[in-house]
């Protein structure tokens, strides 16, 4: 058993900053983000006897992460994604951004806007690197439909923001 | 490749996931084709925000404490299923313990229930029967069973001697019941054929003592409301007389 827990310290808490920073894009606030990531680890320990070396470490994480993020969302009645201003500690539009700011906050409230299972599979490709066929395994759907929702996720950004700039300060979702 | 390709195959170039020969194919007419060309280049600039946006990593030790956390609740999570499985097996431990010690009685082989019950209704309670007292009388029933009338009395355990006899069943076959007395105490001594040798069986029935032992193709059965011992005495001794 200790030999066991010591392979999963080595395996899988290097990759607790990563789940971190997807938990946070995934529109979490740093608390809850946190917490996600704490119960990703502990529901991945209590299976880890269902790891096998041909198992994908990392994308059985974020399985279990975006499984959970889901699940307390169903819970929460709500839309799996939120931001909040005040937790995340960033500043709401209109109150003395820079130009830098206000670019990320136009990415981040299109990407908002999406449906979740759009903004998801474009987030794992975009800023976590898997591969399709990788996103198909993680969210266990076909690989068909991560191309597709990942395509009609693309066209509605790209619809967005390459049309006019939005105005600074309007509300975000 | 057309452009309508390119726009399906766009996602699978981008992940590099594309087959080579597919691959070769779609940059051949990107190369060739302003339109696509600038439709990729928008597709990276769109990532390119994308992850100037959401990029950012967290910093390492905002990351240390949450595998702390988890590695500490993982070592109490195992103690305490480590204390469940103890508590489980002293539990299971004790139910065994309990359960031996309260566990229900041995059956009673159903010879020695048949020759209790007998002896206490026809000895014990002396219910009306007929009984053979009689030299000539004993000898009808004894042979009957391949033995003389005097074989038959002079099973006597020490210090007793012969009452009565008549002829009952026990499990269903017939058996030649003696009933023995030393002028205050009755007990009774069964006689049924049966083959082969074996240790001697003993068993306590309602506060009666029996035993059993089988000898030259007889199976001998005393009954008594003496003591164990005194019991086995009986019944080794008629045994070694038939």
């Amino acid at each position: 058993m200790p030999a066991r827990q010591d392979e999963f310290e080595r395996i899988a808490l290097p990759l607790t900053r990563g789940l971190l920073g997807f938990a946070r894009r995934l529109g979490l606030p740093n608390g809850s983000a946190e917490d996600l990531v704490q119960s990703t680890l502990l529901q991945a320990w209590r299976k880890f006897n269902q790891f096998g070396p041909e198992t994908n470490m990392r994308a059985w994480l974020y399985r279990i992460l975006i499984h959970l993020h889901y699940e307390q969302a169903r819970r929460a009645r709500r839309r799996p994604v939120t931001i909040s201003f005040m937790e995340t500690g960033r500043q709401a539009p209109g109150t003395g951004r820079d130009s830098r700011i206000e670019e990320s906050l136009e990415v981040r409230e299109a990407l908002d806007r999406l449906p979740a299972e759009q903004r998801t599979v474009i987030l794992l490709a975009v800023t976590e690197g898997f591969t399709c066929r990788e996103i198909a395994e993680i969210l266990a759907v076909p690989i068909g439909t991560v191309m597709s929702r990942m395509s009609r996720g693309r066209q509605a950004l790209r619809e967005e923001l390459l049309a006019e700039p939005r105005g600074i300060g309007q509300e975000i979702r | 490749m057309k452009c309508s390709e390119i726009e399906a195959s766009a996602i699978l170039w981008f992940s590099g996931e594309l087959e080579p020969a597919r691959k070769r194919a779609f940059d051949r007419h990107v190369s060739g084709c302003p339109a696509c060309a600038r439709f990729l280049e928008e597709q990276a600039a769109l990532d390119a925000r994308i992850l100037a946006a959401f990029g950012e990593q967290p910093a390492g030790e905002e990351a240390t404490p949450i595998g702390r956390r988890v590695m500490m609740r993982i070592a109490a999570e195992r103690r305490r299923r480590l204390s469940f499985a103890l508590a489980a097996a002293a539990l299971v431990v004790l139910a065994l313990t309990v359960g031996y010690r309260n566990r229900p009685p041995e059956p009673v082989a159903r010879v020695f229930a048949d020759a209790a019950r007998d002896h206490r209704v026809e000895v014990i309670e002396r219910k009306t029967r007929r009984w053979r007292t009689e030299s000539p009388d004993v000898e009808d029933l004894a042979v009957n069973f391949g033995l003389t009338g005097d074989r038959a009395t002079g099973l006597a355990p020490l210090g007793y001697r012969f009452a009565r006899a008549r002829t009952c069943g026990l499990e269903g076959r017939p058996a030649l019941h003696l009933v023995y007395t030393d002028g205050v105490h009755e007990v009774s001594v069964y006689v049924r054929r049966g083959g082969g040798s074996g240790a001697m069986q003993t068993a306590a029935v309602d506060g009666e003592q029996l035993a059993s032992l089988r000898a030259a193709g007889y199976e001998a059965i005393a009954v008594s409301t003496g003591s164990a011992k005194e019991c086995a005495q009986m019944v080794r001794r008629a045994a070694s007389m038939l």
